[in-house]
């Protein structure tokens, strides 16, 4: 039976530059720790070790790395290390199948209730407006938001999180030290002031296609739940779901047009038995939290706004279609969209089309 | 023998006299031209010898040397065929003309008829500037002599015809002056143009103040119709103006059949161009488009398609009005007072913005997109405006839109509220404002100020584009002829901020 031991971290994490027999770490941790790999002689390991041309290999690694080192530039870096065993390792990743053995994690790892937020990297301006409404109402309920940093629905997820003042959790598809895509530096580093940058990845590895689907079934484990927001037919947002799906976490879908490519996935998860979401309280009910209805506060409209308003919808309206329709010229309408988005009820979309803010869904 | 003419020739769009000099002595019958002549001036020998011989006239079989003087300055024109001819004539024929005060300009066709030249009324104008009394120039140049006042200019269509007229055998008559009828026409006008009303608009402002434009737009929604009508609500050219665009155009050998060019110049360059066909340049300064859009227009189609470098090299006219082209062996200066309207789609996929196809791109894909246009280039464009596609129902509808005479009309106030304003400064519109005169000209009181300030917090503005914004409520103002600028000027503003915001927010 194996002990845990704080002392092992460096080894676990220099073992993971041997990724052979990292993975298989289940069948051979009762036999032999991991610092004993690292520290015992040649011939002792061989001995443990029934002999296989795999722990040959190790030794030829071993003799070529020095852990030392490899630990070294994790300190040096500032960056922190979780392991399996630790109490602050996020307590549902535990619970899944294959869980990484290690988290290398920047900013605070440690928190209550994890829901992510996943979807296409394209996505509509419908996609924008839901997953930032979504994220920024569910921290408010003590939800913190873990989403992949891709862009597209991850970063207006992480967005609307940090916007609403809540928590955040990003995990990547490479190391910590390869930020992707570089577009998101700046939203990682605010992720890291509120929430955490997650990685299992050892320093210097790269993304790849394999490594995405991997950091996935990270995603779905660490959350009670999953929301797809748009999907195309073969979104990686799925896996994530199908993830979630086997590890029996929720899975919940935004419904979209059926006409519309980036919807056909989360149709299709709502098709299959996934919950569809029509409103925050769908999400809420199922983890039983009561939904707090806060009366919006009374601000005041004039005539001129609240007519505005009318004409006014999800779907943003070109300025110029708002004109004919209201008949107004175009500084007075200005001057009352500026003020509408002032109050909150307004927002600007690109190419002089405004519509209503997400906040009043 | 020796003989002296004289004739002139431009480098960049300065006239300087040529002294020709023949001498023709015994020896070994030879053809040589001295004085750095390039390629077109040394051929000008087989010219001037068959079209002597084809008039009828004999061509000296003794050595002749043509030398041009300055012998430093280049000379790359087949102008000087004519004064040749007329010089290796003199040697033997008894002419009558006073040498140092009549200039000979004009190609030899082989049959001795005198061909069409360039830049003849840039050399004619100069000319009279250094007191000349006569020139002769090729008979398919006269429209474009006729602007010129102080200096007898006789139209000649044959070697045969102008020696006759020095022998005084035949009378010509020079040509008169005509003060050219005034009358601009436009071909495009905005009532063509339904819909379209933020653009539009967007124009008006931009002509009142001199602002650079660009237009944003998804594929077919009408930027091109909106620029080419872009010249019609511009003020017409003042005659001086007119003069030195027809001088421009005269020099580029591009002048039609109009003598004078009466409207402000359009130029559409395709975003293959090069360097020197945008700016000017090459082995000799060629004109380049930018100073062929002196006074009127530049339209830059597909924006993030011409060459980095290229665009980069706009800067310098765009603030300076004027293009100085340093090569290792000259400078030259032309002038480019143009404003630019530049067309580009929004994104790759071209639909960002759209209001009816949703986007495709990734913010990536968008930012990359924006970024091959270069920023300080973007940072001169004060005006940036969204082109969405018209409603179909307003194609056919049958109420006339504004027409650009009336739009026209009140440019041209608003331009004169301007001049009037900085009539003390050396700058004459609100798109000239540097940040120091935007301080002392430009006054917001303290209500209109704590409304930019709130809104762009709001909508999360740039300095600079906080800086744009006050320069352009400023000609909104000037149109209304407010001498302050009211709310309604500042709102309608914000609406020329293009995507600049959305992209740096993306």
């Amino acid at each position: 039976m194996y002990h845990y031991n704080s002392k092992d971290k460096p080894f676990i994490y220099s073992l993971s530059y041997f990724p052979p027999l990292y993975r298989r770490w289940r069948e051979w941790i009762d036999f032999i720790s991991p610092s004993d790999l690292f520290l015992l002689s040649d011939k002792e390991i061989l001995e443990r070790f029934s002999y296989s041309s795999l722990i040959q290999e190790f030794i030829i690694f071993k003799r070529k790395t020095s852990w030392e080192d490899l630990w070294e530039k994790l300190v040096k870096k500032d960056y922190k290390l979780t392991t399996l065993w630790d109490e602050e390792y996020p307590p549902l990743l535990k619970e899944i199948k294959n869980p990484p053995l290690f988290l290398i994690y920047r900013g605070n790892i440690i928190g209550e209730r994890f829901i992510a937020i996943v979807g296409t990297r394209r996505p509509t301006q419908y996609g924008i407006k839901i997953s930032e409404y979504f994220s920024r109402e569910l921290v408010k309920y003590g939800f913190i938001i873990v989403s992949g940093l891709a862009y597209g629905i991850d970063t207006y997820a992480h967005k609307g999180a940090l916007e609403g003042g809540g928590r955040t959790f990003g995990i990547l598809g490479s190391s910590l030290d390869f930020i992707y895509p570089s577009g998101n530096r700046i939203l990682a580093e605010r992720i890291v002031e509120n929430g955490a940058l997650i990685s299992e990845y050892p320093l210097g590895t790269r993304p790849t296609k394999y490594t995405f689907p991997q950091r996935n079934r990270i995603i779905s484990g660490i959350s009670e739940g999953v929301i797809v927001v748009e999907a195309g037919d073969k979104s990686g947002a799925l896996i994530t779901a199908s993830f979630a799906l086997n590890e029996g976490r929720e899975v919940f879908a935004i419904p979209g047009r059926i006409t519309d490519e980036r919807s056909k996935g989360t149709n299709k998860l709502i098709q299959e038995g996934a919950k569809m979401v029509l409103d925050i309280i769908d999400i809420l009910e199922e983890f039983h939290i009561p939904f707090i209805y806060k009366p919006k506060s009374e601000v005041v409209l004039t005539e001129e706004e609240k007519k505005v308003l009318q004409f006014l919808d999800f779907n943003p309206i070109f300025i110029e279609d708002l004109m004919v329709k209201l008949n107004m010229d175009i500084s007075r309408l200005m001057f009352i969209i500026v003020s509408l988005q002032a109050k909150g009820f307004v927002e600007e979309y690109p190419g002089n089309r405004y519509g209503k803010r997400s906040d009043n869904l | 023998m020796l003989s002296k003419v004289k004739s002139a020739t431009l480098w960049g769009l300065k006239c300087y006299d040529i002294e020709i000099e023949v001498d023709i002595t015994s020896g070994v019958p030879s053809f040589n031209i001295v004085g750095l002549a390039e390629q077109e001036v040394q051929e000008s020998k087989e010219r001037v010898r068959s079209a002597l011989k084809n008039s009828g006239f004999e061509f000296p079989l003794k050595r002749v040397t043509i030398n041009l003087a300055p012998a430093d300055l280049k000379k790359d024109t087949p102008l000087f065929d004519l004064p040749i001819a007329i010089g290796i004539l003199s040697t033997y024929m008894n002419f009558n003309f006073d040498n140092e005060k009549t200039a000979f300009l004009g190609e030899l066709a082989f049959d001795g008829r005198i061909r069409k030249g360039k830049g003849i009324l840039s050399i004619v104008h100069g000319l009279k500037n250094n007191s000349y009394r006569k020139v002769f120039v090729p008979k398919e140049n006269e429209f474009e002599c006729s602007l010129i006042d102080g200096i007898e200019i006789y139209p000649v269509s044959h070697l045969s015809q102008i020696v006759r007229f020095l022998l005084g055998e035949i009378n010509l008559s020079p040509i008169k002056f005509q003060y050219p009828e005034y009358n601009p026409v436009y071909e495009e006008d905005f009532s063509f143009i339904r819909g379209h009303y933020l653009p539009k608009r967007a124009l008006e402002v931009a002509a009142a103040g001199g602002h650079n434009v660009l237009l944003v737009g998804p594929p077919g929604t009408g930027k091109t119709l909106l620029a080419r009508a872009f010249s019609s609500i511009f003020p017409p050219l003042t005659y001086e103006e007119a003069f030195e665009v027809t001088q421009i155009y005269s020099a580029a050998g591009l002048l039609l059949e109009d003598s004078l060019i009466q409207k402000r110049p359009f130029r559409n360059p395709h975003h293959t161009i090069s360097y020197a066909g945008l700016l000017g340049g090459g082995v000799s300064p060629q004109i380049g488009e930018i100073t062929l859009a002196h006074k009127g227009i530049l339209f830059l189609d597909e924006l993030p398609e011409f060459r980095r470098d290229v665009l980069e090299g706009l800067r310098q006219p765009l603030e300076e009005g004027k293009i100085v082209i340093s090569r290792s062996k000259y400078t030259v200066t032309y002038p480019a007072q143009f404003t630019l309207i530049a067309g580009m789609n929004p994104c790759k996929c071209g639909y960002f913005g759209d209001k009816e196809k949703e986007c495709t791109c990734t913010p990536y894909d968008v930012k990359k997109y924006w970024n091959k246009v270069s920023g300080p280039l973007l940072d001169r464009i004060d005006i940036r405006v969204y082109v969405n596609r018209v409603e179909k129902e307003k194609i056919f509808n049958d109420n006339l839109e504004e027409s650009s005479e009336k739009i026209r009309e009140r440019v041209k106030k608003a331009r004169e509220i301007q001049y009037e304003r900085y009539k003390s400064e050396k700058i004459y519109l609100n798109s000239q404002l540097t940040p120091k005169l935007i301080k002392k000209y430009v006054n917001l009181n303290s209500r209109i100020r704590d409304l930019l300030l709130n809104t762009a917090e709001k909508m999360k503005l740039s300095m600079r584009s906080i800086d744009r914004i006050i320069k352009v409520s400023r000609t909104i103002a000037d149109l209304e002829s407010s001498e302050e600028i009211k709310e309604r000027h500042l709102m309608e503003a914000l609406t020329f901020r293009g995507l600049e915001d959305f992209i740096s927010n993306l």
